[in-house]
C-alpha cells in the first residue's frame, strides 16, 4: 500500500470513522487549514476556541489511527469581509504559532475578490512575513477562480518579502496552475466530486505540467467531498500505468518536502510501506 | 517546467478503447440536459442569457480540434481580470 499525505483536509467536520478509513487506505499524515465553519462567527473568542481545537484536539484524534496531524491558522476569506473581526483574529494568531504541528498561516485567500478580502489577505501576509511563517492559499470557486488567483499572485509578487517556495497556491485547475508554477510557488489540486478537479483531470494536469512543486488533496469538509479522494487519484495513476515512484512523489514526497520548510518542523516517523 | 515529466500520456488508441463508454455516457447526459431545457417549452426566453450563451460557446469548444479544450472551457466560465486593480500595500 502506498503511504500518502493529505495536505488539505478539514477533519473538524469529519467523523472518527473517516480517520479510521483514511488510515486503512494508507494515510500517514494530514494538514488541516483553518476555514469557514458554515456560518460567520461572532467574535475573535470563537476563533480562539477553534484554533485550540485545531492544535490540541485533532492531533489526538488523528494519533489514535497513526496519522500525524498538522495545522494552519488564519481567518478565512469568507469571513474576511468583516475587516474589524479579521484584525482581532489576526492579533490572536501569534498565541498559537509555536504550538506543535502548526505549519504556518492558512488557508488565506480570496472568496468573491472584494477590496476587504484583499486588505485582510495582505494583513495576513504582513503577519506571516514578520513571524517567518509558511503560507497556504485558498483560491476562489468557479467563475471567481481565475480572477482571484491572478489577484492573489499580484499581491504575492507585490510583496518583496514573500519567498514563493514557501507558499502553496491551492485549488488550482487547468486555467490557473501555470500562474502558480510559473511564479515559483507550490500548488495544490483539490479532488472534489463535482467542482474543482476530479481525479482524472488532476492526473491530466500532472501529465501536462509534471511533478515538481505540486500536490493533491481532498479538502474534505462538511460539504460534498471525499476524504478518500487521494487514494482515488493513486488508483487513477495506476490505471494509466504511471510508475509507483511518480505516485509516491505526488502524494507523499512533495507534501513532505513542502512541510519541511516550516520553521517548527520536527521530522516525524511516518509509516510508509512503499 | 525545466525537468522532464516522467508521466507519459496514454496512447490515443488505448484511451479510445478504455474511455469510449464513459465519453458516450457524458455526451448522452449533456444531450438529455439540453432536451430537458427544450422541453421546458421556453427556449426563446433564455436566448441572450449569459449562462445559456456560455453553454453554447462551451459546446462549440468541444467540437474543435484545438488542444487545451478544458482550459478554454474554464476560461469561458471565468470573470474578467483587470491587471490594474487597486492592490493593498504591504506594511513593512
Amino acid at each position: 500500500m502506498t503511504g500518502y499525505i493529505d495536505p488539505h483536509i478539514h477533519m473538524i467536520s469529519r467523523t472518527t470513522d473517516d480517520y479510521h478509513r483514511m488510515a486503512r487506505c494508507g494515510c500517514v499524515a494530514i494538514s488541516e487549514p483553518a476555514f469557514w465553519a458554515g456560518f460567520d462567527r461572532g467574535s475573535a473568542d470563537g476563533f480562539r476556541d477553534y484554533f485550540r481545537h485545531l492544535v490540541e484536539v485533532e492531533p489526538k484524534r488523528a494519533a489514535q489511527f497513526g496519522i500525524q496531524h498538522y495545522s494552519w491558522l488564519c481567518i478565512n476569506a469568507k469571513e474576511a469581509e468583516n475587516v474589524s473581526l479579521s484584525r482581532d483574529v489576526i492579533a490572536i494568531i501569534p498565541e498559537f504559532l509555536d504550538k506543535p504541528g502548526v505549519l504556518g498561516i492558512g488557508e488565506i485567500g480570496l472568496n468573491k475578490n472584494t477590496p476587504n478580502e484583499a486588505i485582510v489577505f495582505q494583513e495576513h501576509l504582513d503577519l506571516a512575513m514578520k513571524t517567518d511563517e509558511m503560507i497556504l492559499i485558498h483560491t476562489p470557486h468557479l467563475e471567481d477562480k481565475l480572477k482571484g488567483t491572478r489577484m492573489i499572485i499580484d499581491m504575492l509578487k507585490n510583496d518583496p518579502r514573500v519567498k514563493p517556495h514557501r507558499v502553496c497556491v491551492d485549488h488550482v485547475e487547468e486555467h490557473t496552475v501555470h500562474f502558480a508554477l510559473d511564479g515559483g510557488f507550490w500548488c495544490g489540486m483539490t479532488l472534489y466530486p463535482t467542482s474543482k478537479c476530479t481525479p482524472s483531470r488532476a492526473v491530466d494536469i500532472l501529465e501536462m505540467v509534471g511533478l515538481e512543486r505540486i500536490m493533491v488533496n481532498s479538502a474534505g469538509d462538511w460539504g460534498k467531498s471525499d476524504p478518500l479522494a487521494v487514494p482515488e487519484l493513486i488508483l487513477e495513476m495506476r490505471r494509466r500505468g504511471h510508475p509507483e515512484s511518480a505516485i509516491k512523489k505526488v502524494v507523499y514526497d512533495n507534501p513532505l518536502e513542502f512541510f519541511r520548510q516550516s520553521r517548527r518542523w520536527s521530522e516525524p516517523s511516518l509509516r510508509n510501506e512503499s | 517546467m525545466s525537468q522532464v515529466n516522467p508521466l507519459k500520456p496514454t496512447p490515443t488508441r488505448t484511451l479510445l478503447e478504455q474511455q469510449f463508454l464513459e465519453i458516450r455516457c457524458k455526451i448522452l447526459d449533456l444531450a438529455a440536459q439540453l432536451d430537458r431545457l427544450q422541453r421546458g417549452g421556453d427556449l426563446e426566453a433564455i436566448e441572450g442569457d449569459p449562462k445559456w450563451t456560455r453553454i453554447q460557446k462551451g459546446i462549440a469548444i468541444l467540437t474543435t480540434t484545438q488542444p487545451a479544450k478544458a482550459q478554454s472551457v474554464q476560461e469561458l466560465f471565468s470573470l474578467h481580470y483587470d491587471p490594474e486593480w487597486k492592490k493593498p500595500s504591504p506594511r513593512f
